[in-house]
């Protein structure tokens, strides 16, 4: 009986094929692998500085206009509260104050004034407040959000 | 010298003694130790918040909201070079007292810092300038060309005043004050009240 062997040739390309599939599922598992690392900051967290406990208070909208040649920059920000008891359920008070101010630079990222006073900010749980502030100088041409919490 | 006469002073001596050790201490405990301190330096731009008093948050904020909308008031940003302009003292209509003086400095500072206006000589400060023009012109000591001819002051074109008012009211719990600041310019020519802004805190204290 005539027995069919596999030509040599034959075992090569599929050996080739296999190393390529091989390579596609490693870089498949990568590409997967990247996907679970946290993902890019957005502008306003980018624009945003926070100190001590701020997570409940959240950054809804920040936009800026030059308005008679000085930047004036309002930030949106909303307080949602901790989060509930995990055991219970029961909202927990939310008794934090916080305290905001505006850092400016200009068109090169230099700070164009000396640090601005905290300004203290009450916010009880789901109140938002549009907080407005307006530049030093007309040298200003961006600005930071800075929040920290005071007590 | 009898029995009795030697444990007499001896029971004397003994008790002088005793006394004598228990008023050594006495006198070192006379000696006033001071509890320990810690000074620290603070950030001078953080809340405080010790009492309901006009405070340094309120200082900075106050002057911080008033400059910056004066700055971006039309009389400010329309005119073609930076206007001349004099800051009266602020004037404390509170029961409080607040040291107006450095209130006003702040603003001014503030607003030379942004190269928006130029400040004239207030009248407060009309007397040391008078004396200086005097004393370099009339002393002798002075070259004439270097001296500051009188009648060559500039005038201001505005004048900027404020005022600070409070609303306290308390009972035996709690204690709430209500500040009110405001400040005005008003053209010296045309008397017009040009801009006007207010800044409004509250404070309140519970026990």
């Amino acid at each position: 009986m005539y027995k069919a062997y596999p030509s040599p040739i034959l075992a090569i390309k599929r050996n080739r094929q296999k190393l390529i599939a091989s390579t596609a599922l490693l870089g498949l598992s990568l590409l997967s692998a990247c996907n679970t690392s946290p993902p890019a900051p957005t502008e306003k967290q980018q624009m945003t500085t926070r100190m001590g406990d701020t997570a409940a208070v959240e950054v809804v909208d920040m936009r800026s206009v030059v308005r008679n040649n000085l930047l004036t920059a309002q930030v949106t920000v909303k307080n949602w509260g901790p989060k509930p008891d995990k055991a219970t359920g029961e909202q927990k008070e939310d008794t934090k104050l916080y305290g905001y101010r505006f850092k400016w630079l200009n068109a090169s990222g230099m700070v164009v004034f000396s640090d601005e006073a905290w300004k203290p900010l009450t916010l009880t749980r789901d109140q938002s407040a549009d907080l407005v502030g307006i530049a030093p100088n007309p040298d200003a041409a961006a600005f930071r959000f800075e929040i920290n919490q005071y007590k | 010298m009898n029995k009795y006469q030697l444990s007499t002073v001896l029971l004397i001596s003994l008790v002088l003694g005793a006394c004598a050790n228990k008023t050594a201490p006495q006198q070192s405990s006379q000696i006033y130790i001071p509890p320990p301190t810690v000074v620290k330096y603070g950030d001078s731009q953080s809340i405080e918040t010790v009492t309901a008093d006009f405070g340094s948050t309120d200082l900075q904020t106050v002057a911080e909201t008033m400059t910056r909308s004066l700055l971006q008031s039309k009389v400010i940003q329309n005119s073609i070079s930076a206007p001349t302009v004099t800051l009266a003292e602020v004037k404390n209509q509170t029961t409080e007292p607040i040291n107006t003086r450095m209130m006003t400095e702040k603003i001014r500072t503030q607003l030379l810092k942004s190269g928006q206006v130029r400040f004239a000589i207030s009248a407060n400060e009309m007397q040391s300038q008078v004396d200086e023009t005097k004393r370099q012109n009339q002393s002798g000591m002075y070259r004439n060309d270097g001296t500051a001819k009188p009648g060559r002051m500039e005038g201001a074109k505005y004048r900027i005043t404020g005022t600070i008012s409070t609303i306290v009211k308390q009972n035996r719990d709690m204690k709430d004050v209500f500040y009110n600041f405001n400040l005005n310019l008003v053209n010296n020519e045309s008397g017009l009240l040009e801009w006007a802004e207010e800044k409004e805190i509250r404070k309140t204290v519970t026990r």
